[in-house]
């Protein structure tokens, strides 16, 4: 994606949240566990964290312990008879 | 009579062995006419409807048995057969037709089962009519994927089976819910063995191995019906079960991290199973009418999207020949209407208003949340989060939107059915998620009356996946996945238990050889000191003379005569020292 797309898109996320910050303010609530509203912003926050922990979870942490190479099963002697 | 001829399971299986018995040019015709049938049944279907036979020793079994909750499975997976047999009608393998069609059958006859002994058969030849998908596809790694694949399920069914023998020993015939108790071993077998075919962590691996080892279309087939016959089992047996809630929270994580790190298309849709399956499995541990019905509408809509999904990269597959995401680019230009039911579909998997993971996601969600589940809601946002970072952002991005620099060229043409397929499943995702009262006015549980476009369900889901964007853009050139696979819980049985195997069979294999050796030289020995009685009797040296004479091959007449003595001086002997 070149950089230009790239501003584009933040541009556009930033638009659409403040949008729905404005909302926010204008008396929607958002709700949680127990029906109980949620401090405002507080979506766009979990929404951030939750897709930062799991990129990172997953390529920072489970990728180096998890992947390997393709023919990982294969060298290890299980072939077709 | 009339109900009998109404069983879509029964239509299809009957479509499925006139699809292998006949020619070409009909075997399509069949195809595609033998599910719409089975659709216009499953709509004609009245509920209440009930109809069996006698058995065995009194025994009754009850073949259907409709209502609200078994009509709305029986409807889409017959919804789900029409659409896959119009993707599949290209396909000139007789016995795949059978396989896929019976397949669907299968899974309708555990919906509509009303006793345990017709619910374990079908539920059994659900898993034998899938292998067969898996192993057509002919490839060394799909015929060892094909093997795990049954034994795995091997487990599963036996463990239900077991513990329906022991409900059916207690006097329990029918298929009810078992939540309330009494929590014996038959409890515990049949909820493992469900867990086993709803693909809960540990006994997740068979799915994303199988399912990305199989034939393109039995590939379709199959991310729609093993699974989610699971969570009907699950919604009617145990509903209402804690431990479901928690293992359902941990699917929807789990598969959702595993797709961030996938490469192959099919592989990565086939982690999101997992994690979509974790949502129903969490609504069926929830338990409430709202949770149940929220787990209903999200297999309901996960049929559809999941299907789309499964058609869009098969076609890719068929049409390049590529199924690793890192080798592929630029497909929107190339293949625009696949990219756009991909995107449709992509959209309503994420839960994007007007698509139909909307209305169907957020009920369970919100259903944890209405429960007062804090941390069961917030497992559940965070896996929304995963599916819309690697469906819509990662396999969006990287096989449709970015730049074309891979060059990948298209080998084959795609077939006109195979379109046809996907742009079904895409309106059907639309359709549902614009008018969402076509699912919601057949649900099978009382709850309060649900609205999904209220203002701060659109705005807390624009909030959640607008911002999950940032992270993605931060991270783009690490988000491109890399040739190679994922260790999974399969490594357990693959690798320690596969090398246990293999040295367990060379220790038996070298300890039946030697003892074979052993009784081998005996036997030898044996035979030639047996083979001829009178060198044993006839042992004196001063016999043996070299020049031919009958006397050679003639017993003296002192051995019988000595023989004979000691015989009755020892039954002398043995009387006299009883007598005393």
């Amino acid at each position: 994606m070149t950089k230009f797309s790239v501003k584009t898109v933040y541009l556009l996320v930033a638009a659409v949240l403040l949008l729905c910050v404005l909302g926010e303010f204008m008396g929607v609530h958002l709700h949680g566990a127990e029906w109980w509203p949620l401090p405002i912003g507080y979506n766009i926050f979990f929404g951030f964290v939750g897709a930062w922990v799991l990129i990172i979870l997953a390529k920072m942490i489970m990728a180096p312990l998890l992947q390997r190479d393709e023919d990982y099963y294969d060298r290890g002697g299980e072939k077709d008879a | 009579m009339l109900d009998i001829m109404l069983h879509p399971g029964l239509i299809l299986i009957l479509a499925g062995f006139l699809a292998l018995a006949a020619p070409k040019q009909l075997r399509r015709f069949i195809m595609i006419a033998g599910p719409l049938f089975a659709v216009v049944a499953a709509l004609l279907l009245p509920l209440g409807t009930t109809w069996g036979f006698d058995f065995v020793a009194g025994y009754h079994v009850q073949l259907i048995y409709v209502d609200k909750l078994s009509w709305l499975f029986t409807f889409i997976f017959s919804v789900l057969a029409a659409i896959c047999s119009i993707y599949a009608a290209h396909n000139e393998n007789k016995m795949e037709a059978l396989c896929s069609l019976s397949y669907a059958g299968c899974a309708i006859g555990v919906t509509l089962a009303k006793d345990w002994l017709c619910f374990i058969f079908f539920w059994e030849a659900l898993a034998f009519t899938s292998l067969y998908l898996v192993w057509c596809n002919h490839t060394p790694e799909s015929r060892r994927a094909g093997f795990r694949y049954l034994l795995v399920h091997m487990l599963g069914g036996n463990l239900l089976l077991f513990g329906i023998f022991l409900t059916v020993s207690g006097g329990n015939f029918e298929v009810g819910n078992l939540t309330a108790g009494p929590h014996g071993y038959a409890y515990w077998l049949m909820l493992a063995g469900m867990c086993v075919n709803v693909a809960m962590p540990p006994v997740n691996a068979w799915l994303v191995d199988a399912y990305g080892n199989s034939t393109l279309t039995g590939g379709v087939f199959m991310s729609c019906l093993t699974t989610k016959v699971a969570v009907y089992a699950l919604v009617r047996v145990f509903a209402g079960t804690d431990l479901l809630m928690w293992g359902g929270a941990l699917m929807a994580v789990y598969g959702a991290s595993y797709a961030i790190m996938e490469n192959d298309m099919r592989k990565l849709l086939a982690h999101h199973i997992i994690s979509q399956t974790g949502f129903m499995v969490a609504g069926a541990g929830i338990g409430t009418g709202m949770a149940l019905n929220g787990a209903t509408a999200h297999a309901f809509c996960d049929i559809l999207f999941k299907s789309s999904l499964f058609m869009c990269a098969s076609t890719i597959i068929y049409a390049t020949g590529i199924r690793r995401i890192n080798e592929i680019s630029g497909m929107m230009k190339r293949l625009p209407l696949v990219g756009l039911c991909f995107f449709v579909a992509a959209f309503s998997i994420s839960g994007i208003p007007l698509f139909n993971g909307f209305v169907s996601k957020v009920i369970t969600v919100h259903a944890a949340a209405e429960a007062g589940n804090g941390l069961l809601f917030s497992l559940l946002e965070l896996a929304s989060i995963g599916t819309f970072l690697s469906i819509p952002l990662k396999m969006g991005y990287f096989i449709f939107l970015r730049s074309d620099s891979k060059k990948v060229a298209i080998k084959r043409p795609v077939p006109v059915n195979m379109y046809a397929g996907m742009c079904i499943g895409a309106f059907l995702c639309t359709l549902y998620g614009v008018y969402p009262d076509l699912l919601y006015r057949h649900f099978a549980f009382e709850m309060a009356p649900y609205h999904p476009f209220t203002a701060d369900k659109i705005l807390q889901t624009a909030e959640m996946l607008g911002m999950a964007m940032v992270p993605f853009l931060m991270y783009l050139p690490k988000m491109e996945p890399h040739t190679a696979i994922s260790l999974d819980t399969d490594w357990f049985y693959r690798k320690p238990f596969g090398f246990l195997v293999v040295r367990c069979a060379e220790l038996f294999c070298a300890l039946c050889g030697g003892l074979g050796n052993a009784w081998n030289v005996l036997y030898e020995n044996f035979m030639g000191m047996t083979a001829n009685p009178m060198n044993i009797l006839d042992a004196r040296p001063f016999r043996r003379v070299k020049h031919y004479s009958p006397d050679n091959y003639r017993t003296s007449i002192a051995d019988p005569m000595m023989i004979t003595l000691t015989v009755l001086v020892a039954s002398i002997l043995y009387f006299i020292s009883r007598i005393q």
